[in-house]
């Protein structure tokens, strides 16, 4: 150990999450990077919850409003209901 | 004029896409997201002149959508899941013989979803807009009415909870192989 991580493991765990999602400012990930170059256990979980987020996101990336809800919803904004 | 340099239309139709599949993934029936859709652009359109130009209308929708959603379907279905939030790790396992998730990849849609659904309400709705959807913190905040950090927990373990389920499905289908015979 010749070098200090920037940031120990507990740091970084606590900013993974935001990492994995990309909402981490960039001199933090940044650091985060450090970090992770260094330390195959870090690395290893920021891998884990990568997959888990792509595959989550995968859900539904298709999926969108049904053009006869969108064309219901053009109708009602073209001739709005009374305020009750 | 003034009070209202957007249109409704400008701000509301964008974030059609997202409230049906936030929608869907609520009720977890197409025709019930799309009556939920419905009532929650009627709600909003009734609302907006309370709605302030320059605030956030995606965070605003949803408000209104999860609060439809609660009034009229929340109360209907859903029996308790039998989970203890508190009994979550707060790591994973350290025994996975996956312990870089290549298995999330191979499991099907249906499997994810149910586990989704499997989900306390809380967690769920964190997941949903936070993963699936990827809305910041703060506008999942917003949306929820509740602190950025009640959203990081909530998300945290709710995270681990569907980890988990995902993981022990993965090792009962043999997706996860045990590790004597992995190589
Ligand atoms: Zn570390």
């Amino acid at each position: 150990m010749t070098e200090q991580p920037d940031w120990d493991c507990r740091r970084a765990g606590e900013e993974l999450d935001a990492f994995v999602r990309g909402d981490l400012p960039l001199a933090e990930a940044g650091r985060m990077q450090s970090h992770l170059d260094r330390c195959g256990h870090c690395a290893e979980v920021a891998r884990y919850e990568q997959a888990f987020r792509d595959r989550l996101r995968a859900i539904d990336t298709d999926t969108c409003c049904p053009e006869a809800l969108l064309q219901r919803i053009r109708d009602l904004l073209a001739s709005p209901p009374r305020e009750s | 004029m003034f009070s209202h340099p957007t249109s409704f239309d400008d701000e509301v139709l964008p974030h059609l896409d997202l409230l049906y599949r936030v929608g869907l993934r609520l009720t977890g029936d197409p025709a019930a997201a799309e009556d939920l859709v419905q009532e929650t652009v009627l709600k909003a359109l009734r609302a907006w002149s309370s709605f302030r130009p320059g605030s956030n209308a995606r965070a605003w929708l949803v408000t209104i959508l999860r609060n439809q959603f609660i009034n009229t379907w929340r109360k209907q279905k859903r029996a308790p899941t039998g989970i203890d939030p508190e009994s979550i790790p707060d790591q994973p396992d350290r025994n996975n013989p996956d312990p870089e998730g290549r298995f999330f990849a191979e499991l099907v849609d249906e499997t994810v979803t149910e586990a989704l659904d499997a989900l306390p309400d809380d967690f769920r709705e964190v997941v949903i807009l936070s993963d699936l959807e990827g809305l910041p913190y703060a506008e999942v905040a917003e949306a929820l009415a509740i602190p950025v950090g009640t959203v990081k927990s909530r998300l945290f373990r709710g995270r681990r909870i569907l980890q988990g389920t995902l993981r022990r499905y993965a090792e009962e289908t043999g997706v996860i192989r045990p590790r004597e015979e992995q190589r």
